[in-house]
């Protein structure tokens, strides 16, 4: 008997396998976003804990059971101006316990900014380099981190008109600062989400995802005074289309990272755009979550322009070529610069030949992606030229 | 993750989780566990996927951790179950057993307990898994020597326990091999 019959022996009557291959990806994604947000949590807690300690003051949450409210929050005056798809309305804050970062993500329905937990660090990865343990050790007199549970979270600010309050199953009404609210939970994954209308028909919705009770709707509460509008900017792309296929319209864009969820999970990944597009773009009304779930999941009939660092891509850096990977579900094609440190990528829901995509990839001019200054707005980098 | 890497994760795992499973059980002993541990380590793989040269050897080294911490708890899963431990967790029926080969499963899977945790992923990993010793080594935490020592080791403890159950064991023609039957 070789070893071989041995182990095959022992194994033969093992039970089928309890968790499928979905399962595991889906709780790795989570698991991804948790992981980036803890690190930029740890960021964030250096630059603003002082700041925030001490200074911590609770929202007025009451429950209601039907109508509207009239707004009377710190910010309840505030004019909230029109703005097209693809800009940007309001900027980073602190607000109790968070800090809100800038906008990056943008669509034809939502922006959406990545949030930050100021006395939290995530367990799921110890402090590795300095920095950061310095930043784990050192902290004020007076506060603590909770260390327990991985935590993250983002603000979605939907457009008028395009967010449902009504499709939120389970939601419990809420009066916060004078304004109509809706709290939401989940435990699959353990999250909590708070939603109120912070202008006409347009609401803003706070997901935190935490396995403790920490972040509370009270906390999130916080923010609802707290958000207030800015000038009106248009979101920047480091690159410019210069070909589209027929039909197919411009969905969402991350800038100085990739569009949708994926792109605020990997906001300090260091990449420089995205866009995607669809044909038949998808609905911008009767949202209650961004594009993709909370998974990250693409667009259907879409293709999504990917411009990073050749550095932190899985496929090694080709200078000056062009080349494409047949997957199944997903095709895509690369083109790197000539110097080969910058990679265009142009991946599919699998509609589109690999000669399409190429022909897309070829087309895309990238700008100095380390010169925001040059980056065109996105309306102008989205249209074909 | 891209769609492009996730695919590429995906078809790792669909090719991997079976065989990582096995280590994991012949480590651990228990299929439940066996079942935590891979389904951990692939999910804690995912964030990493890109920026490993080696995923593979990742995954492999996260499984046997999480299944030798699995053999170190306290209050081990399945250790209290007596019978049910030496019993597959899929019902056998006797009746299409007639050979006793039920019998000689149950007596080969007590020998491979009885080798030592280490020595017993160590013959696993280079073995079944067909690992490099240098690989192995990572793995297992520890230097060439010592993972050459421990799956020869491992090698000679299971002859020994299998000739005790008249059950005749051949190796691959190796060195831990040659110092195993030496």
């Amino acid at each position: 008997m070789q070893l071989r019959e041995v182990v095959d022996a022992v194994t033969e009557d093992g039970p089928p396998l309890t968790h499928s291959v979905d399962e595991i990806i889906s709780a790795g994604r989570r698991a991804e976003r948790r992981r980036r947000a803890g690190f930029a949590s740890a960021g964030a807690a250096g630059l603003v804990v002082v700041a925030m300690a001490g200074s911590f003051a609770l929202t007025s949450i009451t429950s209601t059971t039907s109508g509207r409210s009239s707004a009377a929050g710190q910010n309840a005056n505030a004019t909230w101006p029109e703005a097209p798809p693809f800009t940007f309305t309001f900027t980073a804050f602190d607000a109790g316990k968070f800090r809100v970062a800038d906008p990056i993500v943008a669509s034809t329905a939502y922006q959406i900014a990545p949030v930050y937990q100021t006395d939290r660090i995530t367990t799921e990865l110890q402090p590795t380099s300095q920095e950061q343990k310095e930043l784990f050790e050192k902290l004020p007199d007076g506060v603590t981190r909770n260390t327990t549970g991985a935590h993250h979270a983002y603000l979605t600010l939907y457009r008028p008109g395009a967010f449902n309050p009504a499709g939120l199953t389970g939601g419990t009404p809420l009066t916060v600062a004078g304004r109509q609210a809706i709290s939401t939970s989940a435990t699959n994954p353990p999250n909590r989400q708070l939603a109120w209308e912070y202008a006409d028909d347009a609401w803003a919705v706070l997901t935190a995802f935490a396995y403790s009770a920490d972040p509370s709707i009270q906390d999130m509460s916080v923010l609802v005074t707290a958000l207030a509008p800015s000038p009106v900017v248009p979101a920047r792309l480091p690159f410019q289309v210069g070909y589209l296929p027929s039909g197919y319209t411009p969905v969402e864009i991350g800038s100085g990272t990739y569009p949708g969820l994926n792109g605020i999970a990997a906001a300090e990944d260091g990449n420089y755009g995205g866009a995607t597009y669809a044909n038949p773009a998808p609905a911008t009304t009767g949202l209650v979550r961004p594009y993709g779930d909370d998974e990250g999941l693409p667009v259907p009939s879409s293709f999504t322009i990917y411009v990073g660092p050749s550095a932190t891509s899985n496929q090694a850096a080709q200078a000056g070529e062009t080349r494409c990977y047949p997957h199944a579900q997903t095709p895509f094609c690369n083109v790197w610069s000539a110097d080969g440190a910058v990679v265009v990528q142009v991946l599919s829901t699998g509609q589109l030949s690999a000669a399409e995509m190429t022909r897309i990839a070829e087309s895309i001019e990238v700008l100095d992606v380390h010169d925001k200054s040059a980056w065109l707005p996105a309306s102008e980098a989205l249209a074909a030229r | 993750m891209k769609a492009a890497d996730e695919q590429a994760f995906r078809e790792f795992v669909t090719s991997q989780m079976a065989s990582l499973r096995k280590l994991a059980y012949v480590t651990c002993g228990d299929w439940h566990a066996a079942e935590d541990a891979v389904a951990n380590s692939l999910i804690k793989l995912y964030p990493r996927w890109r920026k490993l040269d080696r995923p593979d050897l990742y995954a492999k080294t996260m499984v046997y951790r999480a299944a030798v911490d699995e053999t170190r708890r306290p209050w081990r899963r399945g250790r209290e179950r007596s019978i049910g431990h030496a019993i597959p967790d899929v019902p056998i029926d006797n009746l299409s057993d007639p050979n006793g080969v039920t019998d000689e499963r149950l007596r080969i899977r007590a020998a491979l307990d009885a080798v030592p945790t280490r020595q017993r992923a160590a013959v696993v990993l280079r073995h079944y898994l067909g690992l490099s010793l240098e690989d192995t080594a990572q793995v297992l935490g520890c230097n060439v020597g010592t993972a050459k020592s421990q799956t020869s080791r491992g090698l000679a403890k299971l002859r020994e326990l299998l000739a005790a159950e008249q059950i005749n064991f051949n190796g691959d023609e190796t060195e831990e091999w040659r110092n195993a039957i030496a």
